[in-house]
């Protein structure tokens, strides 16, 4: 039973930055895996830390600016020596870094995004990402439902 | 004459510029304390449902959204002119200690021990919080856990750690379950744990400070903090005490609806930061003192025991009141052990478990008032209304204001003490950054509009001489 740590975030005033906090909310009400957690965060913050250090493997959800509207990727997250981070602005790459320098490892993470069409104020994805969101979830499952390894992470870049 | 800015003021909450004049042989001339950002909920909140105040002032802030909660809902308590069941306000109590220790946690971790583990003249490529877990990976380790104690119990409580909306006009949203009351007390000892290490590691370190303890905004100032009728630190009741720079109690069990008859409020020119000052004394000489260090020199005691025997030695060792601005870290460590013990003594209250949780009332009043002390001072929410319960008028006056004055007299200190213009070294200006980072300020929080916004503009040739300029309003 792997331990798998999935954090979607975004702001959910902003439209389609919303959608990593609705895809984990959606995924809080699928039936998932023993031994997954889910978190719904606005933005990454260095108390994640504790709950990744944990994990066998984590799964970032996350809007993405670029790209064709609608379209879901999937990337490997590299933990990356950093200059000066701030807090504020953690990405997927500086809290696995702080993952790393705290613990002297970190595990295998990456990314699951799906390419934003709006990032204006407003509670409403978009049509195409709203079109898309079950994609993305359906990917998010699929990954999970598979034996974990770095080569299946590798498949799904 | 030459002039250094400090912009941005670095690990801070919000936005903040600094100005240093240097006279022509280098020293200090004067200092500016810029807040550069207008948030303006006083005027676009009008018009809207009082109801709705909770949820909209929660959104000034995502460090203490539950401050501006509790002081809103006590304002419209006060307009619905209910008192609130008992179960519900242990609960707002237990969010607001929560609140105090993933703050405070924050200020003292992730803002200010890079100063205090590192150094304030260690090279800044790696004085942030990275240099830290290299250096103290225990203490890095210590700080995201009692963070996430606090916002666990809040996320706990209110389903949401952010902006939630369970903190609402009558009381709260929904009640406390016994598993998660229990979850909460199984995980308090860590917490305990880490508050003592962290306060014994400090009183320690301090003794490297001499110099920033001596230096670090130590005018003396009045202090001015809730307590109850015991002289007890409140955090969520109680009667604001003014307390003087010699100890003397000035003014004491202020009810939130009499604080206009003590507090001032002035526009500068320079800032969009209000000043709150004492009117008894005036403006700009009414200079007080909210937060941490005011609370801990404006109570007689704390109220619960590990914290009360931590009062006890702050003072015997810095006086009573202290004056440092310095202070503000430990007095910050005093209030997370008093906090966590709250916390405690509210889940053993077999009250905190009933059911009913929520007054309900409309418009009995046209005007309400609530007052609490968020983990950066004082913060008073007033509201006006029509007979519909639409807002015709409203004031916010946020903890970083009342410091204002303070915070601009203390960087006037620091500079004058450690900025040589002749040989200026970048540790010099962290010091300056330093002091204003001892107030915890939030900046996001504290600025809105008080009628017209005073400005003061002025063109300057390329050597610093004022070819132009214009006042506004014309005269002060």
């Amino acid at each position: 039973m792997a331990h798998v740590v999935i954090v979607g975030c975004g702001n959910p005033f902003c439209s389609d930055d919303a959608v990593g906090i609705r895809a984990a909310q959606q995924l809080l009400e699928t039936p998932l895996p023993p031994g997954t957690e889910v978190f719904c965060r606005h933005q990454l913050t260095p108390d994640l830390a504790d709950a990744i250090q944990n994990a066998e493997v984590v799964v970032f959800v996350d809007a993405a600016r670029g790209g064709t509207p609608g379209e879901v990727r999937c990337a490997p997250v590299h933990s990356t020596k950093l200059a000066a981070p701030f807090t504020h602005e953690l990405t997927p790459a500086s809290l696995m870094s702080l993952v790393a320098a705290l613990d002297g490892i970190s595990p295998p993470a990456f990314e699951v995004s799906l390419s934003g069409e709006c990032f204006r104020l407003g509670d409403e994805l978009s049509t195409v990402v709203a079109q898309a969101l079950p994609s993305l979830i359906e990917l998010v499952v699929s990954i999970l439902d598979e034996p974990f390894t770095l080569d299946t992470v590798r498949s799904h870049s | 004459m030459q002039r250094i800015t400090i912009d941005p003021v670095s690990r801070i909450e919000g936005h903040a510029k600094i100005t240093i004049h240097l006279d022509d042989s280098g020293h200090v001339a004067g200092t500016e304390f810029h807040v550069t950002q207008v948030r303006g909920f006083e005027k676009f909140t009008e018009g809207r449902p009082f109801y709705e105040m909770p949820g909209i002032t929660s959104r000034i802030c995502g460090i203490c959204p539950i401050s501006h909660l509790l002081a809103s809902a006590k304002a419209c308590d006060a307009i619905m002119a209910v008192r609130i069941p008992p179960a519900a306000a242990r609960l707002r109590e237990l969010a607001h200690c929560a609140q105090m220790v993933q703050s405070h946690a924050l200020s003292f971790f992730y803002l200010s021990s890079t100063d205090l583990l590192l150094g304030m003249d260690s090279d800044p490529a790696t004085r942030n919080v990275l240099g830290v877990i290299a250096a103290h990976p225990e203490m890095a380790r210590d700080g995201i856990e009692l963070r996430k104690f606090g916002l666990q119990i809040i996320e706990n409580l209110a389903q949401e750690r952010v902006h939630p909306s369970w903190i609402v006009p009558g009381g709260v949203a929904t009640a406390l379950s016994t598993a998660v009351r229990d979850k909460i007390l199984t995980d308090l000892p860590n917490a305990k744990a880490i508050a003592d290490r962290t306060i014994r590691f400090f009183k320690k370190a301090i003794a490297g400070y001499k110099e920033e303890i001596e230096f670090f905004g130590s005018a003396p100032s009045l202090y001015a903090g809730l307590v109850d009728r015991k002289g007890n630190l409140q955090f969520y009741d109680g009667g604001l005490r003014f307390r003087s720079a010699a100890g003397e109690i000035v003014e004491d069990q202020i009810p939130a609806d009499e604080y206009a008859n003590w507090i001032g409020e002035a526009s500068l020119r320079d800032s969009y930061l209000k000043a709150p000052y004492f009117k008894t004394v005036g403006f700009p000489t009414g200079v007080y003192r909210v937060g941490p260090l005011a609370r801990i020199n404006t109570a007689n005691q704390c109220g619960t025991p590990n914290a009360d025997a931590e009062f006890k030695e702050f003072h015997e060792r810095f006086g009573a009141p202290a004056h440092s601005s310095f202070l503000y870290h430990y007095a910050r460590l005093v209030e997370i052990i008093h906090a966590l013990e709250k916390i405690e003594s509210l889940l053993s209250d077999p009250h905190i478990l009933e059911k009913h949780v929520r007054a309900t009332a409309g418009v009995n009043s046209l005007e309400g008032i609530g007052m609490i002390e968020a983990p950066r001072g004082t913060l008073i929410h007033h509201y006006k209304v029509n007979e519909d319960g639409g807002i015709t008028w409203a004031n916010l006056i946020v903890a970083t204001g009342h410091n204002n004055l303070a915070m601009g007299r203390s960087i006037q200190q620091v500079s004058e003490h450690f900025i040589d213009g002749t040989n200026l070294k970048e540790g010099m200006l962290n010091r300056v950054s330093a002091v204003v980072r001892a107030y915890d300020p939030c900046l996001s929080c504290s600025t809105h509009a008080l009628g017209e916004i005073a400005l003061h503009v002025q063109l300057l040739s390329s050597n610093g001489e004022v070819l132009d300029e214009i006042l506004h309003p014309e005269t002060s």
